[in-house]
């Protein structure tokens, strides 16, 4: 379990950061696509009424992940995840668009010229 | 709507397109020295090289080079083959950096900024040879609205605005340095270079293609298949306008992100003014989300209000692209900035993917050869006109 708790406020959010407060874009796409739908739901319906909250408190801190005390950078990441998941879910109550012959991890993130 | 070619008044044209110039190897090396080897081709931002001594490593494949892109001491954007004079060993070995002159590791060979041969080691054995004359094979560059262009060509046969035309002018006023890059992302995909171009330069696929994300943002009741804004032909390049849905109904949290967001991907801005980059959205339609400018051969510049995006198509072979696409919006104020803009992404991926979805497929089935040409309505024009300027650079020998 993480030691870090999140900032004061949301402490009912704490049972989400194991998995969702994740450092980069790239972990949180694959967690979406490789989330079941139940862990989806839960965390959809408890984060998104708390949301407004979540980015009224990150209006304090600059836009950069690493300037942020340790646990106010995991509520960012865990809204970063709300973000990940909230589209799709919305739309569709799925993790992923149905774009099989495109699969997600496909996409490349990192600089070019990176060895793989 | 849509009935007409902005630029010159002139009716859409459906048609047909043939099937060989996207399949056939011989084509395909043709292209690369017609084309790709005379056109102006995009390589970077001038942001990614903001300071003297910045430079960077392109890989272009298509012209079987390395271009080492870099800003000299009299701030001047310069590029090179990445390539020592002396035994053709890879000069720069970094991706990107800060440096006063390039050595080559094998003999040590210095190069400035300038390109300029600076230091010849064991110089006295060179009896033949003044190193004063001699520099780095550089390639024309010149940059547009910051947008970094190379020409392959010795001797060019237009300059980067005269082979821009009547696209010179159009972005005038489009506040891309006060832009960042938001995210990048690519990918090796397994179909020719135009085919991936093809998939994003029309409209028409998206109540279909993307039926699960922007689908009912492009198009509603009054719009049912996502017929263009308006359309322009400039040279050999054009410019369309995509049409938005203003009866759209966001979801909740596509609501708080773009409501939050100083960047969102729509809705437009409300009333587009005149103080606007007279080429974005040049009717002024109330209906518009966002522009895709196709700057022949492989540059799609796509602006909205406050943001835009670029797509590049490199070809690798005749059946391999690498696909690279970019997004640049307002810098986020704060860490809930950021977090909104985030969701932004997360739909761009999922559009990305879609459009990417059938491009492989399409190859694949191509390539038998069963189909020789292909049929495009009116709003299709534009894949048209790109293999109409296309055919125009593969009939001029060299």
């Amino acid at each position: 379990m993480s030691m870090i708790n999140l900032p004061q406020g949301f402490e009912d959010l704490q049972r989400f950061v194991d998995k969702w407060s994740l450092a980069t874009e790239q972990e949180r796409m694959l967690m979406r696509v490789h989330s079941s739908m139940d862990d989806i739901s839960d965390f959809y319906k408890t984060l998104s009424p708390r949301i407004e909250q979540m980015l009224a408190h990150l209006e304090q801190f600059p836009a950069e992940l690493n300037a942020l005390p340790v646990a106010d950078q995991q509520l960012a990441t865990l809204a970063l995840s709300f973000m990940e998941c909230s589209r799709i879910f919305e739309m569709w109550g799925a993790q992923d668009v149905h774009c099989a012959n495109f699969p997600p991890e496909r996409l490349d993130f990192a600089p070019l010229g990176t060895p793989a | 709507m849509g009935k007409v070619d902005f630029a010159t008044g002139a009716p859409l044209r459906s048609g047909t397109a043939p099937v060989r110039p996207y399949i056939d190897a011989d084509y395909y090396e043709t292209e690369r020295e017609r084309v790709f080897g005379r056109c102006w081709l995009n390589l970077a931002r001038e942001e990614e090289l903001a300071k003297s001594g910045d430079y960077l490593v392109k890989d272009l494949e298509v012209l079987k080079t390395q271009v080492l892109l870099v800003r000299g001491d009299d701030l001047q954007i310069r590029a090179f083959h990445n390539v020592c004079l002396h035994r053709g060993n890879r000069l720069a070995r970094d991706r990107c950096g800060n440096s006063r002159g390039f050595m080559c590791n094998f003999h040590g060979w210095v190069y400035d900024t300038k390109g300029q041969l600076r230091e010849l080691p064991d110089r006295d054995q060179f009896p033949h040879l003044d190193p004063e004359t001699i520099a780095l094979k550089s390639l024309a560059c010149r940059v547009w609205n910051g947008f970094v262009f190379v020409n392959a060509d010795p001797e060019p046969s237009k300059s980067l605005v005269e082979f821009l035309g009547d696209m010179n002018g159009a972005f005038d006023g489009f506040p891309f340095a006060d832009m960042q890059l938001t995210a990048f992302y690519h990918a090796e995909v397994n179909a020719n270079w135009k085919l991936v171009g093809d998939a994003l330069q029309e409209a028409y696929h998206a109540p279909i293609l993307h039926r699960q994300t922007v689908a009912d943002a492009v198009a509603g009741p009054d719009n049912p298949h996502c017929h263009l804004a308006s359309m322009r032909l400039h040279g050999d390049h054009h410019g369309l306008s995509v049409h938005g849905n203003l009866h759209h109904q966001p979801t909740p949290i596509e609501q708080i992100a773009f409501d939050y967001s100083a960047s969102p991907i729509y809705p437009a801005p409300a009333a587009p003014s005149d103080s606007q980059a007279p080429g974005v959205n040049p009717r002024r339609e109330k209906a518009w989300i966002f522009d895709i400018n196709v700057l022949f051969p492989n540059f799609h510049l796509d602006p909205s209000g406050t943001w835009y995006g670029t797509y590049h198509l490199w070809p690798l072979a005749v059946d391999r692209t690498r696909w690279e696409f970019r997004i640049y919006m307002s810098p986020p104020k704060n860490a809930g900035d950021m977090v909104a803009q985030e969701y932004t992404k997360v739909f761009g991926r999922f559009v990305q993917r879609e459009d990417l979805s059938t491009v492989e497929a399409t190859h694949e089935m191509l390539r038998s050869g069963a189909l020789t040409e292909l049929h495009l309505s009116a709003q299709e024009m534009p894949l048209l006109h790109s293999l109409e300027v296309l055919e125009a650079y593969m009939q001029k020998p060299s």
